[in-house]
């Protein structure tokens, strides 16, 4: 057993990043940033306010015109370079992770290539950037498009990805030469403060790129800020939906909400068992059941000796996965974030038990690996006879529980599928191709995993999202960012 | 116990910094002049398995967020390394050490690439292709007798 270094052993005291500087924030509150696995305080991050926010954005609206003259080609080398920094301090970047997420350091170091990923792809800018034009549109006169930034964009980071999912959207709005603010989750705010050290060090202009400390209050300010025309945000569907959504939308900034799931992973008959199971632990277990792309409902086909002989596999396979602090190296899942969200993942234990599902797995009883805490610990949970309208099947959970039910064949999975309010992702396990296509093609969900169990699109393609899953017309990552990040300007030209 | 992928790398690391130090020993010992440039080869070429095998996996590790699941475990006891020889080691006492070392080696690069198939594909084609290597090496201390 290798429990590795902490990258840090102080108490951090953040600060934001404005105009190319560390500042205090105007507000002089602060509140402790905790690592989950040890209940210890590991940086104290400040809670923003308004004048925080002006100041960020006003840097970011002065910085605009010098930066979006800047060529793209010049832009790309700063990604070039802070791509280089990336690379040099990617372990240090991934122990943080782990240590104010608790996720284990297979799933920082996934998290932290991913990101990277993203800056990699937004170098590419001078080639995803072009426009495309048409001569003789009218004879003797051509037309174009070429594509132009907007001005400062804003980012509404989550807790549970809090370094990949700022990298979604940052690296191509500063690459199609927009400004940017960035809001990270104050329960996760150190592996942000780790990128905008490196940005800091790249060297950017100043007032390119800010950062916000905070919560509420600067989530409102960033909504209703005259000079920002955009925001990206992953979070719930309730806060993605009604707040950043709406009241965007109101103050007229165009808009990409990506928010909570239900997913659905079917197993055929048919499936490779080994891999399969594999599989099913990492989509539902890994990260401890915090990400959109978790499995939550384990829809299996078949007769009565595949669906026994399974999910006794899928049972000794999660009651041996190992819990702890993620930098055991041996430890196979973390805990969850806060003590408030294992109590509310506690709570739909007890309401799966009150509506009568069978819980054949009891997460509540666990064994540690390591003396630490329990306050955000749990073990996976598995309920069996689940059916569609329980609490359990239909609301997100993000925690380690799976939700099994039998489903008579594939007509019976795509139709609750489609039914589910969420369109986030849904994976089907099986050798059959034809059963594949059909699931492909009639499942209404926008990321969709054939013999993979977490669907994350890679940096070159959107991080898709349907229904409640996702609000606003582009995704972010790869093309649909660059879209989201500029606007398409035509021009149409005669010379006499 | 070694349950994950990281466990896998660092364990990895751990045999190929041993295995190089071996062979640097060796090399600098002056008990075996005609096969110094040989042990000093072999010690590069470990630091080289090394960084591959790691490389890979820092660039593949977002494949599918799986590192933590591989499909078996394997017991770090089943591959320990025994590094010292005595003082009087004859050159073939040296070799005879070296050959069983390329074939722990060896054996749990193979055991690694299995247990991590189902997995990202890039890390068990690594772990494979430094096995493959660990059998040349085999030949190569043979052809030193």
């Amino acid at each position: 057993m290798v429990v590795l270094d902490e990258p840090f052993k102080e108490v951090r005291v953040l600060r934001n990043y404005i105009n190319g500087e560390w500042v205090e924030s105007a507000s002089k509150v602060s509140v402790d940033v905790v690592n989950p696995a040890l209940m210890k305080v590991i940086g104290k991050v400040p809670r923003s306010n308004a004048e925080d926010v002006d100041l960020a954005v006003r840097a970011a609206a002065e910085a605009f015109p010098g930066w979006r003259r800047t060529t793209p080609l010049a832009r790309s080398r700063y990604l070039f370079r802070l791509k280089e920094l990336l690379e040099e301090n990617f372990e240090e970047i991934s122990r943080v992770g782990t240590m104010e997420h608790g996720k284990t350091i297979d799933e920082s170091r996934g998290e932290t290539r991913r990101g990277i990923e993203n800056v990699e792809v937004a170098t590419g800018i001078p080639s995803l950037m072009m426009g495309y034009n048409l001569e003789d549109i009218a004879r003797g006169i051509d037309e174009y498009v070429v594509r132009q930034p907007l001005g400062v964009f804003a980012c509404i980071a989550p807790f549970n990805f809090p370094w990949m999912v700022p990298l979604w959207f940052l690296p191509y709005a500063v690459a199609t030469g927009n400004t940017y603010v960035l809001k990270p989750s104050s329960e996760t705010p150190l592996s942000m403060t780790k990128l905008f050290e490196l940005i800091d060090e790249v060297g950017f202009p100043p007032g390119v790129v800010n950062m916000v400390h905070g919560g509420r209050e600067v989530v409102g300010a960033i909504l209703r800020h005259p000079d920002v025309k955009g925001v990206s945000f992953v979070g719930s569907t309730p806060v993605g939906r009604d707040v950043i959504y709406r009241e965007a939308a109101a103050h007229g900034k165009r808009v990409q909400a990506q928010c909570g799931a239900k997913n659905f992973f079917v197993v055929l008959p048919d499936a490779a068992v080994d891999r399969t199971v594999a599989s099913i632990m990492t989509s539902f277990y890994g990260n401890t059941g915090q990400r959109c792309l978790s499995g939550a409902n384990l829809l299996i086909v078949g007769e009565d000796d595949f669906y026994g002989s399974f999910m006794a596999r899928v049972k000794e396979t999660a009651e041996n996965i190992r819990i702890g602090y993620g930098l055991d190296e041996s430890v196979q899942m973390g805990p969850l974030r806060s003590p408030d969200k294992k109590k509310k993942v506690l709570g739909y234990i007890e309401k799966g038990l009150e509506e009568g599902a069978k819980l054949t797995l009891d997460g509540r009883k666990f064994k540690l690996a390591g003396d630490y805490p329990e306050d955000c610990f749990l073990g996976p949970s598995i309920f069996e006879g689940v059916s569609e309208e329980m609490v359990i099947a239909r609301e997100e959970i993000f925690g380690p529980v799976m939700s099994v039910m039998r489903v008579g064949g594939l007509d019976e999975a795509i139709k609750m599928i489609n039914e589910c309010p969420f369109g986030n992702s849904a994976m089907i396990f099986t050798s059959n191709g034809a059963a594949s296509r059909r699931f492909q093609y009639e499942v209404d969900v926008g990321n969709i995993g054939i013999n993979i169990g977490i669907v994350a699109p890679m940096a070159f393609f959107p991080f898709s999202g349907m229904k409640d899953s996702f609000f606003g017309d582009l995704h972010g990552q790869g093309r649909d960012a660059v879209d989201f990040f500029t606007s398409k300007k035509v021009v149409i030209v005669r010379w006499f | 116990m070694l349950n994950t992928t990281s466990a896998f790398i660092t364990f990895h690391g751990k045999l190929e910094d041993e295995t190089g130090a071996f062979y640097r020993s060796l090399a600098s010992s002056g008990r075996y002049p005609e096969a110094e440039e040989a042990f000093l080869a072999l010690a590069r070429e470990n630091g080289k398995h090394k960084e591959t095998v790691l490389r890979t996996y820092r660039e593949v590790i977002t494949d599918a967020f799986e590192g933590g699941f591989p499909l078996f475990s394997l017991n770090e006891g089943d591959y320990q390394i025994q590094t010292e020889l005595p003082e009087d080691a004859s050159l073939s006492d040296a070799l005879k050490r070296a050959a069983d070392i390329e074939e722990t080696s060896r054996r749990f690069c193979t055991d690694a690439a299995k247990s991590t198939s189902g997995l990202m594909a890039d890390v068990p084609q690594a772990f494979e292709w430094v096995a493959r290597a660990k059998a040349r090496r085999e030949k190569e201390l043979e052809s030193l007798r």
